[in-house]
Formats: structure tokens, sequence, C-alpha cells
């Protein structure tokens, strides 16, 4: 997962930034929760000291159950309640005075803890709402305000409760703008997310469209300005291909090098091989032709190799094709053949320019060797490829001779002059572009050539 | 017939210069490009054989400036890397025709005979004058299917006049072009060697233009314009 830098940006920065939203959230809303839950309570308390205040005791020792108090005690039902009562010996309790806003009903007076003077509670209501009540025990004494009495250790229990149904309504409003906040906060953290990332991996997006199009052959080098951080890897990039093209220049120097310093010394040996009919010139002469197709075969192999590994060559196949049609045309001029090009402008070779000439000048040779007089020469592109064919009405091969045609040092005619390699050459070329090459026979009598190569946008 | 062999491998051009010699040629050969370019440029061949890798001037310049020059001898080039940038360049040079390294002697002489015959205006490699018969490529002569024993230097004669069908020869002209440039020329020479070829022919083709030179006139043209006449 973390493989891709899109991960990791959202891994080490939208996730923790979630968290901390989330977390952030929680506090706000407890410290709240909290907060309000204080303010009730306190409102609550300042009730009961209100009643505790006023309650009072008879001289006979009852409590006196008009008590004062605002008009949310008076309204049946409101929410607001108060009740006082004292607890009998069966641990029950004798309700001595109530709110209005209780009418009929009694609250619901929760286990009396024996050690406190007073407590809170949660309890039912009497519409069936939660209710907050809190709970003062008084000696009757203190409520007689020092006056005699008969019972003075008698014990009171004022219950002031209040509704808890306006907390769950802020808390309503408040997990609302809570649930907005962090809502609008995810909506920003993704778009400030999707920004980065795309902002961040823009330019490596960018370098890899143009290294696909240095591959492809579309480009030569990595253009365009990068970030500072990614200015270097092109530059590096950029030095990289410099260097293969040097190497390769000089392998294929090399290369030539070789092959002139190996064919001259054959070409002698078979040449003073000719003379004589001794079984040692007759071996030389064999040995000779082996060595030379060797020799072509694995320079002309070594020589692609080297090609291939050329990054964002290409070649447009029209301006080539024209120029051996041209240079062919010219020393077969005593042969009256007749030409036609249909190479539309425009198509362009993943490769090199001299491997193309390789294909093409072999297989042009061959159909102008054999020719009657006429040379069809068509290119189109198909897919990602480029179809080279050339149509000859020559003799043309049999089905059977063709895939020996293509193979090395192989000729099928021994009495016209030439090496044989011509078409094996080809194959070797165009395999080496993944390339194929067929035989086959032409709708204009002799033989079709086709060939497919890889073809550059 | 005169060729000129621009070969600087000496192993090569003594290989060319043998076997030309042998198909009946006479023979100039030079080992640099400039020495060769000056060669091509006064002698008259009638085919010259030019190595591209040459020291002294490369090949292709050697052929720029020819071309360049007004010479319009039938030249082929040797191609030692045999890639085919080398031969489109080479012929777009003015070069007639490549043959690539490594060749075969043969093929080096068929294309010779083929551009010799081309510049001549001849298409088959057998050349005809009423009974008498040239094939170019045995370097065999026959008279009405008998064959006629030939010298070099005979043949040489008989094919240069036979390329050159149905035009009046001058002595200075076969002399250039039957005699290697080291050779001591003599013009007088050339009627004897006419004199020889008639008898050995026994047919009577060549004939003498007093004080122009000889000719081998063609029989079906000269049918033709009877023809035509009557």
């Amino acid at each position: 997962m973390l493989g891709s830098i899109r991960a990791r940006l959202l891994v080490f920065s939208a996730i923790p930034s979630l968290l901390f939203l989330i977390v952030g959230a929680l506090v706000v809303l407890g410290l709240a929760r909290g907060i309000q839950r204080e303010d009730f309570i306190d409102t609550l308390e300042v009730e009961l000291f209100q009643f505790v205040a006023w309650a009072h005791v008879n001289d006979d020792g009852t409590f006196d159950p008009q008590l004062p108090g605002a008009t949310r005690f008076e309204t049946a039902f409101s929410g607001w309640y108060y009740q006082v009562f004292q607890m009998n010996d069966a641990r029950g309790i004798d309700v001595v005075a109530t709110s209005q806003s209780l009418q009929q009903a009694r609250l619901n007076i929760p286990n009396i803890p024996e050690d406190s003077n007073r407590w809170f509670a949660e309890t039912v209501g009497p519409t069936g709402d939660r209710l907050m009540i809190v709970v003062q025990r008084v000696r009757a004494s203190t409520l007689a305000d020092n006056r005699p009495i008969p019972n003075p250790d008698d014990q009171f229990f004022i219950a002031v409760a209040r509704s808890t149904e306006p907390l769950n309504e802020t808390n309503q409003l408040l997990y609302r703008a809570l649930g907005i906040g962090i809502a609008i906060g995810v909506v920003y953290l993704a778009l400030s997310t999707i920004f980065l990332v795309t902002f961040t991996i823009a330019p490596i997006q960018r370098a890899q469209r143009s290294l696909h199009a240095i591959r492809s052959g579309d480009a030569k080098r990595l253009s365009g300005s990068f970030p500072r951080e990614i200015e270097p890897l092109a530059e590096e990039i950029n030095l990289l291909i410099d260097e293969n093209e040097k190497v390769v220049e000089r392998a294929r120097t090399q290369v030539g090098n070789l092959a002139h310093a190996l064919k001259t010394p054959l070409s002698i040996l078979n040449n003073d091989a000719q003379e004589g009919d001794t079984s040692l010139s007759n071996s030389v002469r064999e040995q000779v032709a082996l060595m030379r197709g060797q020799v072509d075969r694995y320079l002309a192999r070594a020589r692609v190799a080297a090609t291939s590994q050329v990054l964002g060559a290409r070649t447009e196949a029209a301006p080539v094709i024209a120029r051996l049609v041209r240079a062919l045309s010219k020393i077969n001029l005593d042969k009256g053949i007749e030409v036609s090009q249909n190479v539309p402008e425009g198509l362009y070779l993943r490769g090199e320019q001299q491997d193309l000439e390789e294909v093409i000048g072999n297989i042009l040779e061959n159909a102008f060797k054999w020719a009657k007089g006429r040379i069809e020469i068509h290119v189109r592109k198909v897919d990602e490829d480029l179809v080279f064919s050339v149509c000859d009405d020559g003799p043309g091969l049999a089905p059977d001779e063709r895939p020996q045609a293509l193979r090395r040092g192989q000729r099928l005619d021994e009495t016209t002059p030439g090496t044989g390699l011509g078409l094996s050459i080809v194959s070797d070329i165009v395999s080496a572009y993944g390339g194929e090459v067929e035989l086959d026979e032409a709708s204009i009598g002799g033989l079709e050539v086709r060939v497919t190569l890889p073809s550059a946008r | 017939m005169k060729i000129l062999v621009i070969e600087d491998e000496p192993a090569i051009q003594r290989q060319l210069i043998e076997a030309f010699k042998e198909a009946n040629y006479a023979v100039d050969a030079s080992g640099d490009g400039e020495e060769g370019e000056y060669m091509g440029e006064s002698g008259s061949y009638d085919a010259i054989i030019l190595d591209l890798g040459l020291p002294g001037k490369d090949g292709i310049s050697v052929l720029k400036s020819w071309r360049a020059n007004g010479v319009t001898t039938p030249v082929l080039i040797l191609t030692a890397r045999g890639v085919w940038s080398e031969r489109v360049e080479g012929i777009d040079a003015g070069a007639d025709d490549y043959v690539a390294k490594p060749y075969q002697i043969e093929e080096v002489l068929a294309r010779i005979r083929a551009l010799v015959r081309r510049a001549a205006g001849h298409v088959s490699s057998e050349i005809k004058c009423g009974p008498l018969r040239l094939d170019t490529k045995s370097t065999r002569v026959t008279v009405e299917g008998n064959p006629v024993k030939l010298t070099s230097l005979e043949y040489r004669l008989l094919s240069y006049l036979l390329h050159h069908i149905g035009r009046v020869v001058s002595r200075g002209e076969l002399v250039e072009h039957l005699y290697e440039q080291d050779f001591d020329r003599d013009s007088n020479t050339i009627e004897v060697f006419v004199g020889r070829l008639r008898k050995k022919l026994g047919v009577d083709v060549i004939k003498t233009v007093r004080g122009l030179g000889y000719c081998i006139e063609d029989p079906e043209k000269v049918n033709g314009e009877a023809t035509a006449d009557s």
C-alpha cells in the first residue's frame, strides 16, 4: 500500500488530520456537554436553595405547604417540579407538599443515601420524560427558625426536579453543529488532499509521460521544466540518454570497423581460392562462404541489437523508400521497370533509419532482380504497426520454397550473383524489432514480401 | 575494352587486375584516390571500378568531381560497410552500380560487362553482326557457329568495334581503349591487328573508312535502309 506516493500522502497527511479532527470534535463535544450539565445543575441548586429558604414548619411541627414559586412551578407538567416529603418508619415516603405543576402526580424518588445531605439523581417524571432531581435533607428545627417545635429532630426532604428535555434539545443542536463542522472538515480535507496529491504527483506523471514518449519514439529527450526535487532526476535521465546514444554509436563504429577488417581478407581468400580445383581450394571456398555468412549475420544482429537500445529513434518511411527507389531505379534503368509507390507521408517507424534502409533496400534489391516490368510498394498503418508490402511481377516463389528464403545463407538461385543473405538479414532485423516477415504470392504475379514493424506516433 | 581499377587493398587490386586481364580487358590500376581521379579524367576507359574507402581522397568525392567535370564513364562502386545509405550515397554521387564486399570476382565481372554493354546501348550479353557473334559473358567469338580463336588484343579490338556498331571509330580512339597506360603505343600496329582479325574471321565485317578509322556496319540497319530506298 505504501508503494505509491499517492497512498503515502493519504496515510501521512489525510488520515492523521482526520483523526485530529474527530478527536477535536469529541473533546469539544465533551466539554460542551460538561459545561451545559454544570450549568443545568447550578440552576437546579439555585432553585433548591430558594425553596429551602422559603420552606418552614408550623408551630405544631407540620410542614407548611404554602410555598411561593415562579410560574413554571405552577403550570401543569411544565418540567419544573418540587416535592417535600418525609421518610416514614417503613422507609416509605410521606409527601407533605408538592408544586402545582405536578398536579396529582408524585415525584419518584430514587434511593436515599444515608450519609449525605444533598444529592443528585435522575428519575422519570410524570409525563415520562427524564428528570434531574436534587434533594436536600433538612432538620425540622432548621425550618422552624429556632422556634420551639415538638419534633425538632424530624427530617424533611426538599426535592427540586427539572426535565432534561431542554438539555437534549441543546445537545441536538450541538450534535448538528458538530456534524456539520466535521462534514465541512472532511470535505475540506478530502479536497485539500486531492489537490495536494495532484499537484505533488503532476510533475512525476509529466516525467513519466515524457519518458514514455521517448520510449515510443516520439521524443529524443526529457523536456519541460520540473520542480526542484525532480529537476536533477530529469537531468540525469537526459545524460543517461546521451550516454546511451554515445555507447551505441561507439559500438556501431566498432562493428563497422570489424566488418571492414574481416570482409576484405575474406574476399581475398575467396577469390584466390577460385583459381584452383584442388581439395584445399575447395575447402577454403566452402569455409570462407560459411565464415562470410556468419560474419554478415552476426554483424547485422549486433548492429540491430545495438540499434534497438537507442531510445527515442523514429524514422519517416516515405523519404527513405523514395531515396532507395530512386537509387535502385537508376542502376536498373535498362530493365525499364515501372515502380508504383503508395507510401503516405507522416508514417513513422519506431526505429533507426539505417535499419529501415537495410530492410527495404534488401527487399527492393530482390524485387528489382526478379521483376519483369513492375514493382508495387505499399505502406499502411495497422493499429500500432506499419505494414510494408513490396510486390513484383517476377517468377515468385513456390510456397514450399518460401521459409527457406528467409533462412540464413540460403540461396535459392545459384546462378544469379549475390550473397543470398538479403532476405535472411531482413528477417534478422525485423525479428529484432519484434516484427514479422511474410512471403506471399503477389496480385501482380510474382513475390510479395510483407514486413510488419512497430510504428511511432 | 579498357577498365580502371581504383582499390587500395593490394591483394584485391591484384585479383581484379588478373580476373579482368583473363577476360580480355586492358586494365589500369591505382591505389590512391587523387591519382585515380586524375587517371579517370584523362584516360579513356570503358568502365571504372571504384572502392569507396580510399586513402588520399575518398571514393564518393572522387566520383562527385568526375561527374562535375563531365566524366560520363560507367562507374561500379565497391562498398565495404554494405549499408544501404552508403550505396544510395554512391549512386546519388553518380555511380552506375554497386557491389558490396565481400564479393565474388565473377559478380564484379558480370556487373562491369553489363555496364559497358548498357553504355553502348546493348541489351543482350551477345552482340550479333550478320554471321558474327560475340558473347561478352564467355568472351567467345563465333562465325556461323564456328568458334574463332582470338588473342586478348584482337578480342578487345573486335569487342570495342562491335559495342560501337555502326559508328566510325578512329585509330586514336582504338589505341586509347585497347592499350594499358604504360604500354608503348604505336597506332600503326592497329592496322596489323585489324588485318589479322579480318583474316581470322574470314568474313568482311570490318570496313576501313579512309582517313577516319574503322567501322562495323549494322547489317540490320543497312538492310532496313536498303529496303526503304527501294
